[in-house]
């Protein structure tokens, strides 16, 4: 088989989707309903038991849209060797998360789920409650539309140039012209 | 931008086609096929080249490919 190669400066070049195909919404809506479900726990007098509930749903709302974006986006097939084995870390290597604070519910969750831990105060479930918002809309257009392929173009319009287009399908693969 | 041998961290592809635009238009032709790649794309000139395979690496040019289709979304 022939081989060229291509020079790394293209990694570089401006990035821009091609096309892609549209993802059904109830992928993205449960976790939304989970969530819904936690805050309306909240926004009543809580007692520690209910507290407990709104842990454990703020994890599973993560949880299910940690599953529903790695059924479309299949990372542990991503064709990187020794990519990060821990999906949190994957997804942060990606550039897709920022691990941290979903860590930070999962070490709390664990506790409070299994060894009956007391779970945190009513304002820290706000925070958390809230932060888990804010995951799930970074993440919603990941799951509006699914990229097939994308291009590398240099300098802007300009068509005197070469472009990259590359196709993704749990391996890359590239064309030029 | 494209050598037939290995640059460091350049970016092998094994390809699966190398065609001029000509020649790529008459075999989309023969297959009785309507023009279905790099419709849109730029090498509109028939002495353009049009290459097509599979990235095979080095894992540091995969990693930034992977990073460049998620940031897209």
């Amino acid at each position: 088989m022939v081989e060229r190669w291509l020079s790394p400066e293209i990694l570089k070049w401006q990035t821009e989707s091609d096309s892609g195909w549209q993802v059904q919404d109830d992928l993205r809506s449960r976790s939304y309903e989970i969530l819904a479900h936690a805050e309306q726990v909240l926004g009543q007098p809580t007692s520690e038991l209910a507290l407990v509930d709104v842990i454990t749903s703020l994890r599973r709302a993560i949880d299910r849209r940690l599953r529903a974006l790695n059924t479309l986006y299949s990372f542990r097939d991503i064709p990187i060797r020794d990519k990060p084995r821990d999906l949190l870390l994957l997804l942060e290597s990606l550039g897709i998360i920022r691990s941290h604070m979903l860590q930070k519910l999962i070490d709390i969750r664990n506790p409070v789920e299994h060894e009956d831990v007391a779970p945190p105060d009513h304002e820290a479930c706000k925070v958390f409650a809230e932060f888990t918002w804010y995951f799930l809309k970074s993440t919603d257009r990941m799951l509006r539309e699914v990229t097939s392929s994308f291009v590398l173009n240099p300098a802007g319009d300009d068509e005197k140039y070469y472009g990259l287009g590359i196709e993704y399908v749990r391996k890359i693969t590239g064309s030029h012209a | 931008m494209i050598i037939e041998n290995c640059g460091t961290e350049w970016i092998l592809l094994k390809l699966d086609e190398l065609n001029t635009r000509a020649e790529l238009a008459e075999i989309l032709n023969r297959k009785d096929s309507p023009m279905k790649r790099n419709e849109h794309g730029r090498g509109k000139k028939s002495n353009d080249i049009y290459i097509s395979g599979v990235v095979r690496g080095p894992a540091s040019a995969l990693t930034k490919l992977t990073q460049a289709y998620f940031s897209v979304i």
